[in-house]
Order: C-alpha cells, then structure tokens, then sequence
C-alpha cells in the first residue's frame, strides 16, 4: 500500500507538484493520468525516494520514505521514465545485482530470477551486453528490474513506451496479472491504454490532482455531466418539451440520425428521467427512434477536467 | 554494499578503466625501475615510490570520474537511490571498490622489489614504508576524486577538476618553504598530503601521517555521503 499526502515540490519558480495526495491499496492498479510535463513522473520519483518534496510524505506499507528510506524502498519495486542500466553488463548480471541490491537470499536468487525472466520474455536476451539491446528490450529490461525482489508495490513510469505491438500486449497482460497480488501504480499518457489496465486513475495537470476515481466512476455517464442522446422522428421541436423536463439541466440540438432530429440532454446529479423523457416526447406526437446513454471517452473527461482547471484558474487570476 | 562493491569492481574490468589505470601506473613504474635500478645500478626503491606518487595526481582522476558524475548524467544512478541502501554503503562499496582497483595494481608492482630482492640486496623496511605510503596518499585522493565526482554531472568535469585539485595540493607544497605569513604556512602545510607522504619515503613509520591520512579520507566521502544526499533535495 502506498499513500501519498500534500506534495509539493518546487524547481525554482516552477511549481512541478501542487499539493498531490491519493492512496494505493493492495490488488489496485492506479494509473497516473497527465500531458507531458503534468508532474506524474516527478510524483513518481518522490515516492521511490530518489529526490525529496518540499512539502508532504509518503508511506509505504506504512515505512515513511524519508524516516525509514531503507524499509520503504525494499518494498517497492521501480521502474523510472528512462530505465536506470548499465551498458556494460548482461541481462542476467544486472538483474542478478538488483536482486542482491533489494535483499533476495544469495539461493533464492536463482529462482526467482529464472520466473522474472520467462515472465518478461528475457530469455533470449538473458546473456548479451545491455548496451547492445534495443529500446524495446532495454524497456522489458526495466520492467524485470522493478520485479526483483518481488515487492508488494510496484511503480511503473510508461511501461510500455518503445514496445511494438505484440510486446505491448504482453505487458499489459503482465500489470494485469501483477496487479491482483500488487499495488501497482503505473504512468502513461495513452489514455486507452489504461482505461484497459487501471482500476483507478489519478488525473493530474499542471502538478494538481484533479480526479481520482475509479475508472468506471470516471467514464460512466452517472454522476455529473450525465448525457443522453435522443432521436425523434415525427412531431414538432422537441427543443422547449425537452428543456422544461424536471432533472434536465440542458439540452442541445445536434445533427440529425437518418433524418430525425437528435438532441443530447444533460441530466442533473441523481435525477432519472429517461422514462419521463420518453413519455414527454410521445405525447408531443413524436415516436423515439433513439435513446441511449453517451459513454465518455478518457479523453473527453482528460479534457473537460484540464480545461475546466484551466477556466478556473484563469478566473481566480 | 558488498553487492555493490562487487559489482563496481567488475565494471572496472569491463571497461577501460581498471586496464588504463594498472598499465600507466605500471609504466611509471617500469620506467624510474630501468633507469635508477636498472641503468643506476641502485638497490633503493624510493625513487620509484615517489615517482608512482606524483604519477597518482593525473591517473586517480581517471579511477573515480565516473563513479557518481556518469551516474548521475544517464540517471542510472536512479538505481542504486530507490534501492534499499543506504547512501553510506553506496558511497563505501564505491570507495572500497576504487580503492581494490588500487591495491590490486601496487600489488602488481610487486615485481619491481621482487626483481630487485633476486638481483640484489634491497632495504625492504624502505619497501614496505613506501608501499603503505602509496596506498595511503591513493586512498585518500580516491576519496577527494570521489567527492568531486558527487558534486558534477559529466566525468570529464570531474576528471579535470580532480586533477587539479590534486595538482594545487602538490603545488602549494613548494610553496611552503619560501612562505613569510604565519597563518597561510600553517594551513598550507595542514593540508600538505605530499608532506605527511614524504614521512614515508624518508624511511620512518609516521603515525601521526597516517592518521593524518585516514582523517582526509574520511572527511572527503562524509562529504560526498552529503553531496548525494543534497542532490535529493536540490531545486535544479
């Protein structure tokens, strides 16, 4: 379990972490949700002990990080943005020197090693020189180091960036896997790609959290901004029928479904109206032809939550 | 630490490094060997040992440059601080390992007395003096190189910056004699390493030299001990 409150961190006047607190439990997968330079990695960096925040702490499993650094760190395994290797040593020595480094009894190391490898899909490569891999095997590489030792959490900073597709798979079949004996917490900013993975998100811009919820919370329509998409054919504009309905927050026309008007109805927190809706329209003489929820997609939400920050915060400017 | 210290090592061997290190310093010694032994006809060895000694001012750099500067700059260095070690050992195992390198290559040396022995009649209390001096004077510029590499990010920096450090030490010795101001003799000659390390050429076993060596030595990597930590906490 990793939980992480009120950091912040400054590089000069540039604020990288506003403030960031979320908590990651046992058999979650928590994926760091930001654009370039959004402050995931420097968060990540914090919580693996490797610079300090001005400001808050992190535990993990209940070790402070700056308290008790040598307790914390033996129960993460990390995988930093640029995997940290060295060139001149093979596969196998490194992940070995890793092992020794995390705590793994001197004949236990070989075992364990043999699974991480085979798990990674190393086995090839097990013998050659890091410096002659390439950047999809540096990548996996990586991944294996954050393994040894096999630590409750593991931190993982874009795992699969520089993988072809096949190897994309894999991995995220791997986190997948990892994450139900695991706190995993992972970086990335191909948003599909953790809708897939996550079970929940932390959303942050700017170095400010700004969700995190669980992925199904996060996309579901429920909750607020709730859309649904209504087709009618027949009858006159459903427009004003529409907007006076109790629970309906807006309505906006949009274009037409195989030439029936079409409308999406912004529904109010908790209000349920796709029956009053439907009555609504049938006495107005018009017959449904389409109703349905409109699923949001990461992106749609990544958006409206960066731009709705950014409205504000030009506001209180 | 032992890890770490292992690993060091090896990659010493791996690259250039360690050859580079071992051959000059075989070199220097070979050279003033042939020409006060061989050519002189003399059985001492304090030629060669001071020789050796002014030869570690340009080659120590090369020992500990990348250590933490190269490190640093392909961030591998990520590695070892998110690793459940403390600073400490990460600083010892890299010190110790340096320092292998360096008893590993005096050892080599060996030769040279031992073909003196065979040869001739040598004094070996001198010997053994000029040897615990070498190691000595080379333990603590690996601790000094240490820390510089700390506190830069590329290794030639390091290097170079190293290097003259060292130099300057030297220089400030031939300074000394020919100064009149009282507060600057004396702490010029504080920190005169090639004046302790005189002490063992001249053939007496100096204690107060050693532990003046020992104290620098550990000064140096408490101080690059708090340089890696600083770096956590810097706002660069």
């Amino acid at each position: 379990m990793i939980e992480v409150k009120g950091l912040y961190k400054t590089y000069g006047i540039n604020a990288a972490v506003r403030n960031v607190s979320f908590t990651a439990r046992k058999g979650e997968i928590v994926g760091l949700v930001g654009r370039n330079g959004a402050g995931k990695s420097t968060t990540m960096n914090i919580i693996a002990g490797y610079i300090s925040s001005d400001e808050g702490t992190v535990t993990i499993n209940g070790h402070d990080i700056l308290k008790e650094p040598v307790e914390a760190k033996r129960h993460l395994g990390y995988m930093p943005e640029f995997p940290p290797l060295y060139n001149e040593m093979t596969v196998y020595k490194y992940l070995h020197f890793v092992c020794q480094l995390m705590g793994v009894p001197k004949n236990d190391i070989r075992d364990h090693l043999k699974d991480i490898i085979e798990n990674v899909g190393l086995v090839e490569v097990q013998n050659r020189l890091i410096g002659n891999l390439s950047k999809g095997y540096r990548q996996r590489v990586g991944i294996a180091k954050a393994l040894c030792g096999n630590p409750e959490n593991i931190m993982l900073d874009e795992p699969t960036s520089g993988l072809d597709p096949k190897q994309i798979v894999e991995i995220r079949a791997l986190i997948r896997s990892l994450g139900k004996k695991h706190t995993v917490i992972i970086s990335s900013h191909i948003l599909s790609e953790l809708v897939d993975i996550c079970t929940r998100l932390v959303i942050i811009d700017r170095g400010v959290v700004l969700a995190d919820d669980t992925v199904e919370h996060l996309l579901s329509p429920s909750g607020s901004g709730r859309v649904l998409e209504l087709a009618a054919r027949d009858g006159e504009d459903l427009y004003a029928v529409l907007a006076n309905i109790d629970g309906v927050a807006e309505v906006k026309k949009k274009k037409p479904y195989n030439g029936a008007p079409r409308y999406y109805i912004t529904i109010k927190p908790g209000a349920d109206v796709a029956e009053t809706v439907s009555r609504a329209v049938a006495q107005a003489g018009a017959t449904v032809t389409l109703l349905r929820p409109v699923e949001h997609s990461l992106e749609d939400v990544f958006l409206e939550l960066t731009e709705a920050a950014m409205r504000k915060e030009g506001k209180d400017a | 630490m032992k890890a770490i210290f292992r690993r060091e090592f090896e990659s010493y061997f791996t690259t250039m490094i360690g050859y580079i290190f071992m051959a000059v310093c075989m070199l220097v010694c070979g050279v003033f060997f042939t020409s006060t032994n061989i050519i002189g006809g003399s059985a001492s060895f304090v030629s060669v040992v001071s020789s050796v000694s002014y030869a570690l001012i340009l080659i120590t750099p090369i020992l500990t440059m990348r250590s933490f500067a190269e490190e640093r700059k392909s961030k591998a260095d990520q590695l070892l601080l998110t690793a459940p070690v403390s600073i400490t050992k990460i600083v010892a195992g890299k010190y110790f390992s340096a320092l292998a390198v360096l008893c590993v290559t005096l050892v080599v040396t060996l030769v040279f007395p031992i073909a003196l022995y065979i040869f001739g009649n040598p004094y070996w209390g001198e010997i053994v003096l000029g040897y615990i001096g070498m190691a000595l004077l080379g333990a603590t510029f690996i601790s000094i190189g240490l820390f510089v590499s700390s506190v830069t990010e590329n290794q030639l920096t390091a290097c170079i910056v190293t290097m003259g450090i060292l130099f300057l030490l030297w220089l400030s010795d031939t300074l000394i004699p020919s100064l009149s101001d009282n507060t600057l003799y004396a702490i010029l000659s504080a920190l005169s390493l090639y004046g302790k390390f005189s002490s063992f050429t001249e053939g007496t076993l100096n204690i107060a030299a050693i532990i003046y060596f020992l104290t620098m030595t550990t000064l140096f990597l408490f101080f690059t001990v708090k340089a890696v930590e600083r770096r956590r906490w810097s706002k660069g």
